[in-house]
């Protein structure tokens, strides 16, 4: 067995999401699901019922009276915006957790996925483009790869930096090269091991390689320039930091200027402080 | 102290200040330790009268305060040419003489960008050597470019700088 299918076998063997999760996903992606079946499964969790009321009073979200009905709290949101809270309350506790293979801090990878998901919006906001629901999480997910690679397997991406900086060639392809597989692909196959929607694994998948993605390519585009931003404020970064390649296509397609990366890191960086905590709450508690 | 929110720990000897992005920080304290980490393309930059004993850190974000002057006026430390001003009247306002200043600057890393548009890291250290020249000041030491990201630490005993990038941290 190689490497790259040593790899494959793993992801099948890790820990599946908790069990409301399992439930909800499924659920939430059915066209035919009642909001009645939907707040009552979700009503089962009271950390989800709780963290759905914070979401949808929120002043992105915010009606003039207060929501304090779970299932009111879902019309306003959103079936899509339910699921992504779900996916992120479920997600969180992996990705909190140290990488050490990439030399990421406990936390580190999640601050870095979330300011990805914001940076994916705020991106959107100042190109005047409509992020669908389904953009934020994908930008939440888009790393999770690197979970499995630097914790899971413990890879040693030493190897890789070095081959990277050697070669002067993108971290991406350094993987490849070296494990036969890299952290997007990686990050996909997991997703869809855990049954996520597809428009959400093709992001993950190919947000180091937005050009060869066979599907809509809109949102794809916006998290590979949104990652590209993070990783210029440096929040996050492990050791493979800036050593990626932004694709001059997706550049050209949202007319990304340097006026546009400046804005958005601007307002990305305001949009932190107060996000931030709204994450911040482990899957089950309030 | 000048600045936003700062984690502070006290480590055997010395105190450590951590400088957060658009955040800035000035010390008289020779017990102090200023660090900022997740130097990406921004610029972390400090200055240090080692007579005094003076000296302080701005991690700044963008080049240019023109860019959001709103945000500029709130925060100088935001921006490189805002943000270094705002140090060097800093320290010179805690007793630091402008002819004992040393500034050593870190970061400016840029992605693998074969179109330029992602050359924030570059711009950040050129508004830098513009605002230093126009306050008469020379860069007595730094470490930019590349793609990695860095810490930078200002000790402020006697003004040792160091720069962690990848696990090993060497003077500057």
């Amino acid at each position: 067995m190689n490497r790259r299918d040593q790899i494959v076998a793993t992801i099948e063997t890790i820990t599946a999401l908790p069990p409301v999760a399992v439930q909800m996903i499924p659920l939430l992606q059915n066209p035919d699901a009642s909001l009645k079946d939907i707040t009552q499964r979700l009503s089962h969790d009271p950390g989800l019922t709780a963290n759905t009321l914070r979401l949808a009073n929120c002043s992105m979200h915010a009606a003039r009276q207060p929501i304090v009905q779970v299932g009111d709290a879902i019309k306003r949101l959103g079936t899509r915006r339910v699921l992504g809270l779900i996916i992120g309350s479920s997600v969180a506790p992996i990705a909190r957790t140290r990488v050490k293979g990439y030399d990421l801090a406990e936390g580190e990878l999640w601050r870095h996925a979330v300011a990805v998901a914001i940076g994916t919006e705020e991106l959107a906001a100042v190109l005047g483009v409509c992020a669908p629901p389904h953009a934020f999480t994908a930008g939440l997910l888009a790393d999770i790869g690197k979970v499995v690679l630097g914790t899971f397997l413990a890879v040693d991406a030493q190897r890789i930096t070095t081959r990277a900086f050697d070669n002067g060639i993108p971290f991406d392809q350094a993987e490849r090269e070296v494990l036969g597989i890299d952290h997007a692909e990686v990050g996909a196959m997991l997703m869809a091991h855990w049954k996520l929607p597809a428009d959400i694994v093709d992001v993950v998948r190919w947000h180091h390689l937005p050009d060869q993605c066979a599907s809509d390519r809109s949102v794809v585009g916006l998290v590979h320039v949104a990652d590209h931003i993070c990783a210029l404020s440096g929040i996050g970064a492990g050791v493979d930091g800036l050593n990626y390649q932004p694709s001059r296509q997706v550049l050209e397609d949202l007319k990304v200027s340097t006026d546009t990366i400046e804005r958005t890191l601007c307002g990305l960086m305001e949009r932190l402080e107060h996000a931030e905590a709204l994450l911040a709450a482990p899957a089950g508690s309030a | 102290m000048v600045g936003g929110a700062e984690t502070i720990t006290h480590t055997e000897s010395l105190t450590r200040r951590v400088v957060g992005i658009s955040q800035m920080a000035v010390s008289t304290d020779p017990g102090e330790l200023l660090v900022t980490y997740s130097l990406g393309s921004c610029v972390g930059v400090t200055i240090y009268d080692p007579q005094a004993r003076v000296g302080g850190l701005v991690h700044c974000l963008l080049p240019l305060s023109r860019q959001e002057p709103e945000k500029a006026k709130k925060n100088p430390a935001m921006f490189t040419d805002s943000g270094v001003v705002a140090l060097i009247q800093g320290v010179l306002d805690a007793g630091a003489s402008r002819e004992n200043l040393h500034v050593k600057v870190a970061g400016g890393a840029s992605p693998l960008d074969t179109c330029g548009r992602f050359k924030i890291g570059e711009r950040n250290v050129t508004v830098l050597r513009k605002v230093l020249w126009k306050n008469d000041l020379m860069l007595a030491a730094e470490d930019v470019g590349g793609t990695q990201p860095r810490t930078l630490s200002l000790y402020m005993d006697r003004g040792r700088c160091t720069v962690r990038t990848a696990g090993q941290e060497v003077d500057l």
